[in-house]
């Protein structure tokens, strides 16, 4: 830490916020209802405006065909086709399927500036990039950036279906009892973990971790080789410890992150 | 049997990790209490709103970060506009107590607008130049450029910066 940091740090390390998490729900929550009752009047203003208007042509149309069924026959492609362009963003297919490693998105920047890829990542103008990403299977939202605009427009977001059609994935949840409280760690703000530790991910969070009953399982998660490695600890059928590792070039393993459930009495060294 | 909880725990644990850094950012930034408070508030407000894809970014404090520093650009230019008060006079009764806090303050709070952001992204948050560059829009040898700058700028006025 440097000098400056640390004066930072010091001028401001008594300063803490009164505000409270219920009242960020809270303000989100009146947000929330506002947004509602404006568009329910501008709803029902268009409604009475354009009802008569296209009454007779609704009348005459055939009823709308339902979707299609998103069969498990269907192909699903390996990589999610993505090109930002210009104040929009396109997929190839609204779907895909995980790999071992995660799932691949590969995206075309057809703008003419840099875009920012969902938070991931960055991609040139007219260049392409493979992104490879722990994405939980399910609806995943993806956003071209471009970073001439303070947050992505609607039309520069898509969803994209994440279809584990091979069972790949193994969920990276707790399952913290009513009593337990969750407490988490990440090194970025804490510090690494020092020292070598090797082996494979569910050995390498068993030396990091104490607290450890004799039944406790730990077991990879998330998916089987993905880039930074999860595992999970077991105890009693539920998952009470996730955690994140990262392996250096010299093949040591750094701690990621961790969440855990409080009264289990795991803990960090 | 898991607990059914109102909130989703990673946005929990999200808050309970960035929200008093986010606040001490803003008064850095050069914000008094209520006014860091509200952008800290307001930010988090927009986070949460957002989670289920915020959660699924590679860096969701980034993301918070981005917009607060957009909330703070946009509350100057109107406040500039209102007052006519230069930008970076803001006030410093937020702090109280040790002279040498007010002084690093007062100093922070001397730099310009651009200059102060890159302070607090890379030295207090500890964020490398390319995810400041990112979350500020702009190149990162523009963010060692900045800090460069503000270092010397402080150094001036602190004396003593390595």
């Amino acid at each position: 830490m440097t000098k400056l940091s640390q004066l930072l740090q010091d001028a401001v390390r008594d300063q803490d916020p009164t505000n409270t998490l219920d009242e960020v729900v809270a303000r989100a929550s009146r947000r929330s209802t506002r947004r509602r009752v404006g568009a329910a009047i501008l709803g029902l203003g268009l409604s009475i405006v354009l009802g008569g208007a296209f009454f007779w042509f609704l009348r005459a149309a055939d009823p709308p065909s339902p979707p299609s069924p998103n069969t498990d026959t269907a192909p699903v492609p390996r990589a999610a086709d993505v090109r930002c362009e210009a104040g929009r963003i396109s997929l190839l297919d609204p779907s895909v399927r995980p790999d071992s490693d995660g799932v691949h998105f590969v995206v075309e920047n057809r703008t003419e500036e840099l875009v920012d890829f969902s938070g991931w990542g960055e991609v040139d103008p007219g260049e392409s990039i493979e992104f490879v990403r722990p994405v939980a299977p399910g609806f995943v939202r993806v956003s071209c950036y471009p970073f001439s605009a303070p947050e992505p427009q609607p039309d520069e977001e898509a969803v994209v279906e994440v279809r584990d059609v091979y069972g790949l994935w193994v969920p990276p949840v707790l399952e913290c009892n009513d009593s337990e409280s969750v407490a988490s760690v990440n090194p970025d703000y804490f510090g690494k973990t020092d020292g070598a530790v090797t082996g494979h991910p569910p050995s390498v969070l068993r030396q990091l971790v104490s607290g450890l009953h004799e039944g406790d399982v730990i077991e990879p998660a998330g998916y089987p080789e993905a880039a930074s490695p999860v595992v999970r600890v077991m105890r009693e059928g539920r998952s009470i410890m996730v955690a994140s590792l990262i392996q250096t070039s010299n093949g040591d393993w750094l701690l990621g992150g961790s969440t855990w459930c409080t009264g289990t009495g795991l803990a960090f060294g | 049997m898991a607990a059914s909880v109102p909130l989703d725990v990673t946005f929990v644990s999200f808050f309970e990790t960035e929200h008093a850094r986010l606040y001490r950012a803003m008064l850095l930034l050069g914000r008094g209490h209520a006014e860091a408070e509200d952008l800290a508030q307001e930010a988090m407000v927009r986070v949460y709103e957002r989670w289920d894809r915020v959660r699924t970014m590679a860096s969701p404090a980034g993301y918070l970060y981005k917009t607060a520093f957009n909330l703070n650009r946009k509350r100057s230019r109107r406040l500039r506009r209102e007052s006519e008060l230069p930008m970076n006079e803001p006030s410093v009764e937020s702090v109280s107590g040790v002279e040498t806090r007010v002084d690093v303050l007062r100093a922070l709070q001397s730099l310009p607008r651009r200059q102060r952001e890159v302070v607090v992204l890379s030295e207090y948050l500890a964020i490398g130049s390319e995810e400041a560059g990112r979350l500020l829009g702009i190149k990162a040898a523009s963010v060692r450029s900045r800090l460069h700058e503000a270092r010397r700028a402080l150094q001036l006025r602190l004396g003593g910066i390595p």
